[in-house]
């Protein structure tokens, strides 16, 4: 069953469009990780999932059901962690876990509890003395109290220490997984996010130019380095993603890797030196997204 | 508990440091013991004190969470805090609502009770109880919505705001449009009503809109506002469609429709001034007023106050009425209109002059008018749209009369307190005013004045006084006498008639008693004389039916042979109107106009009494 279906999805702001015709689908039990640049779309993208925005054209399904006409019902199954804190400054953190409770049938305060004790976060504090980290916190905790089936969190790691950071996605997401609960996932923070996603998107000017599976997406993904100029790569029918000077020779990333094709290539072309190497998803994310406007 | 109620003590508790404030602000009162100068009325000042500083908090409260609750939470970017969680849209808007206006409600409450228990029974003569009450709340409502609209609508940043202060001014142009033509045309108890309407519905809207507003724009200032302004001018145009479709409806009234007449005024033409309402057809008290043609039927509306009739020039060819002018106090402020009526496509000529009541007088060909207004008396010339003559008049008058004596001379009875009737004239040619004559009169505050249709002569029906209207000079004392002035006429032969116990008196026009005539009826009118020493005379048997010409009777008197020649049963018309001061004039065989007992309009014909339909103008 899909847990998210995104199907054609543009949002525009007056002129601009912030999302482009994106059609995406996230498996139920799976994590989902959208990438993408600052201004990419991904907050749009997610204010539209959870049902907060409407698209100009195409539609979003969670869990089955159209999620701008029954969002409200839709969230009592979906934990949300959106970008910017939003719980009420003037709120202590007992307080908000009060009002939540108070609207969600499968509220857990002893995981609501055990979660800010464990972040190191007193009930008593008003949200508005938290750090930006600390609020994130409990927004997490908050989200992860509802028993949700889907968790869609915005940017979770923003303003997260290292050991935050390590923690959510070894403990919760990975802990969501391992549960079945479905986690839709936009980060910067790629390399903690690559040993936890099952599948990857990347939004570039609000268009989703990869949508993947990591372990394929990271097997067909290759830096080469050539001691000299290149021959054409084309003639290999091999794509090159990037191109660049490296010293005296020449790198570039592979977006269709293949090694016999390659070994192919290089024998007819008489090239003495190559170096193939495998790429983080953090090096395909930048030789995707990252050419442009950088 | 519904999520409601959740948000909404969630919110409260959220205000509670408003009533900490309100709390302080309820001792600040007490403290005006200290001042020596509020001693005296110390219960009077801590009860009015209270009161102002409760409706200044609670006011200030609901206009600040008004423009804050949704519109700064939007632009904080903290609505997504209701809007992750599986709440409704109403439920938010409502919650929030409540909380607000109970903050603003309490924070009232804070301030005034510790007030008026200390002051106990002198706060009612402070503060007028519940109706104010009533009102302080429907402010506190109405500022908390307009100021939710408001904000939402400035904070979006949006080039639809000026759309929206279009639309409103639109609106308001609108409902002026709308109510205008009932407060001009005696329809002011509707026209409040339906302002009253419109004002309920439009605070509706206003409540419900931001439903939608969050329903369609949810976390996104910009569409939120989008979907307010489509939730507040969508049903607001609607409302006002309606309201202009309804008063359109009513407007279209028609003469026939009319099942009460106020006003039937005949002039010597065809022409008849028709004034009256349609109740009983869903149109309430809504007064329409016509000039009709009896020949043709045709009809033009006008815009009339109810409480005076018309005048015809006595050539019957111009007919002039009172139009109001304020939306404000429409029955205080008039302008004076004119139209031919030997013209059916002659517009309605606004004569520029403003009058607070009917205190003018036609011209006899209706080119003049002379007009009183405060202290002084004035004559326009219609036509050429110019004052020919003015003159300041004595002040202290209880009331004044006035009509043309000659076409460049108006004459002018003033009446006072006194036992003296002052006469003036106001001579356009020499542009003075003279006190021409006075007229000794035991009554003459209410003197029942009737003049002679040449006009030499006055008769003041109360006192049986017949006199020189210039020189005041009596001529003759009757020994009838009448406090009505319809009762009575002075006939173009120079004879007078006095209607008084179920009799018509004849004198002749040096005051002898000629006859008396026996009439069925104890009391009348007179409507007219028709050419031919005849009296057309109203008679006012008892009625359960004041609309209409049910029980009513109208008999024509032949006065030289001393007999009722004709009795109409259930007609009633002409009706004397206030401003006539002489007996209108009829034609021998003029049609004449009057209401039967269907309440349906239909002419007759003194001469032979025969009774037709009014004609259709279609």
């Amino acid at each position: 069953m899909t847990a998210i279906r995104a199907a054609n999805v543009t949002i525009r702001y007056g002129k601009r469009t912030a999302i482009d015709d994106v059609s995406l689908e996230v498996a139920q039990g799976s994590v989902y990780a959208l990438l993408g640049r600052n201004g990419a779309g991904k907050s749009s993208l997610v204010r539209a999932m959870t049902g907060q925005l409407r698209a100009d054209r195409g539609s979003v399904a969670i869990l089955g059901q159209d999620v701008w006409r029954k969002r409200a019902a839709l969230m009592e199954k979906v934990g949300v962690v959106a970008e910017e804190p939003d719980a009420p400054p003037e709120m202590r953190v007992a307080e908000v876990a009060a009002f939540s409770a108070r609207l969600y049938s499968r509220w857990r305060q002893n995981a609501f509890d055990d979660r800010i004790a464990r972040f190191g976060i007193r009930g008593d504090a008003k949200i508005g003395e938290l750090s930006k980290g600390q609020k994130k916190q409990v927004t997490l905790a908050l989200a992860l109290a509802t028993s949700p089936e889907l968790l869609i969190l915005d940017d979770p790691t923003l303003g997260l220490d290292v050991v935050a950071r390590k923690a959510l996605f070894e403990e919760v997401i990975a802990h969501m997984a391992d549960f079945g609960i479905t986690v839709f996932i936009t980060t910067h923070d790629l390399s903690s996010v690559e040993a936890v996603a099952d599948r990857v998107g990347i939004l570039r000017d609000g268009k989703l130019v990869l949508d993947e599976e990591t372990e394929v997406l990271k097997s067909r993904f290759r830096r080469i380095r050539f001691a000299s100029q290149p021959v054409a790569l084309g003639t290999a029918n091999l794509i090159a993603a990037t191109v660049r000077q490296w010293g005296s020779g020449t790198e570039a990333v592979i977006s269709n890797y293949d090694d016999l094709a390659f070994e192919r290539f290089r024998d007819s072309a008489q090239i003495q030196t190559a170096d193939v190497s495998p790429m983080s998803l953090e090096e395909i994310f930048i030789a995707v997204a990252g050419e442009q406007g950088a | 508990m519904s999520h409601t109620l959740i948000i909404a003590s969630r919110e409260l508790r959220e205000r509670s440091r408003i009533f900490l404030v309100a709390a302080a602000m309820a001792v600040l009162p007490f403290f005006m013991i200290a001042i020596p100068a509020a001693r005296e009325n110390r219960p009077e000042m801590i009860a009015m004190l209270a009161g102002f500083l409760a409706v200044a908090l609670s006011l200030g409260v609901a206009i600040a969470l008004g423009g804050s609750t949704i519109a700064g939470e939007l632009a904080a970017k903290r609505l997504s805090f209701y809007f992750s969680k599986p709440v409704s849209p109403a439920a938010i808007w409502f919650g929030k609502a409540i909380a607000a206006l109970l903050t603003s409600f309490v924070s009232f409450a804070i301030i005034i009770l510790p007030s008026m228990l200390y002051v106990g029974n002198r706060w009612s003569s402070t503060w007028d109880g519940p109706q104010l009450l009533v009102w302080f709340a429907l402010a506190v409502v109405v500022l908390f919505l307009v100021a939710h609209a408001m904000a939402t609508m400035v904070r979006s940043h949006s080039g639809l705001i000026g759309i929206d202060f279009l639309l409103a001014a639109g609106a308001v142009a609108v409902i002026l449009a709308i109510l205008k033509p009932l407060f001009f045309g005696a329809g002011v108890e509707i026209a409040i009503r339906l302002l009253g309407i419109i004002g309920i519905i439009v605070v509706a809207i206003l409540f419900a809109a931001p439903v939608w507003q969050l329903a369609q724009g949810r976390t996104d200032l910009r569409r939120s506002h989008a979907a307010l302004s489509r939730a507040l001018w969508i049903p607001l145009a609607v409302v006002l469609l309606v309201a202009g479709g309804y008063v359109a409806w009513l407007m279209r009234v028609e003469p026939d429709d009319l099942t009460i007449i106020n006003h039937l005024q005949q002039g010597q033409r065809n022409a008849v001034f028709l004034s009256g309402a349609a109740a009983g057809t869903g149109r309430g008290h809504y007064g329409a007023s016509f000039i009709v043609d009896t020949a043709s039927g045709h009809f033009a509306r006008v815009y009339a106050t109810k409480w005076w009739g018309a005048q015809f020039s006595k050539d019957g060819r111009v007919v002039a009425w009172l139009q109001p002018t304020s939306m404000l106090k429409p029955m205080q402020h008039f302008e004076l209109v004119t139209r031919r009526v030997d013209d059916l496509n002659a517009p309605a000529v606004a004569t520029g002059i403003r009058l607070q009541w009917s205190s003018f007088a036609l011209s006899d060909d209706g080119s003049r008018v002379a007009v009183i207004t405060g202290g002084t008396v004035a004559v326009h010339d219609l036509a050429a749209n110019r004052i020919l003559a003015s003159a300041g008049i004595p002040s202290g008058a209880y009331g004044r009369s006035m009509y043309f004596a000659t076409p460049d001379v108006v004459r002018i009875a003033e009446t006072d307190t006194s036992s003296r009737l002052k006469l003036f004239e106001l001579d356009t040619r020499a542009r003075t005013l003279t006190k021409t004559g006075e007229i000794d009169a035991p009554t003459t505050r209410y003197p029942g004045l009737r003049i002679s249709p040449d006009g030499t002569r006055l008769f003041l029906a109360a006192s049986g006084i017949l006199a020189d209207a210039h020189t005041g000079a009596t001529l003759a004392t009757l020994p009838v006498t009448t406090k009505i002035a319809f009762a009575t006429a002075v006939l173009r032969d120079g004879s007078i008639a006095i209607i008084k116990d179920s009799r018509v008196h004849v004198f002749a026009a040096n005051g002898t008693p000629v006859r008396q005539i026996a009439l069925p009826t104890r009391r009348g009118w007179i409507s007219g004389e028709v050419d031919g020493g005849k009296l057309i005379v109203l008679g006012l048997d008892a009625s359960n039916d004041e609309g209409s010409g049910s029980g009513r009777r109208m008999f024509v008197i032949d006065v030289a042979r001393g007999v009722v020649e004709r009795t109409m049963n259930d007609l009633k018309g002409p009706v004397p109107d206030w401003s006539d001061l002489s007996t209108p004039q009829f034609r021998a065989n003029q049609q004449l106009a009057a209401v039967n007992a269907e309440r349906k309009l239909v002419l007759w014909n003194p001469s032979t009494g025969a009774v037709t339909a009014f004609p259709s103008p279609r």
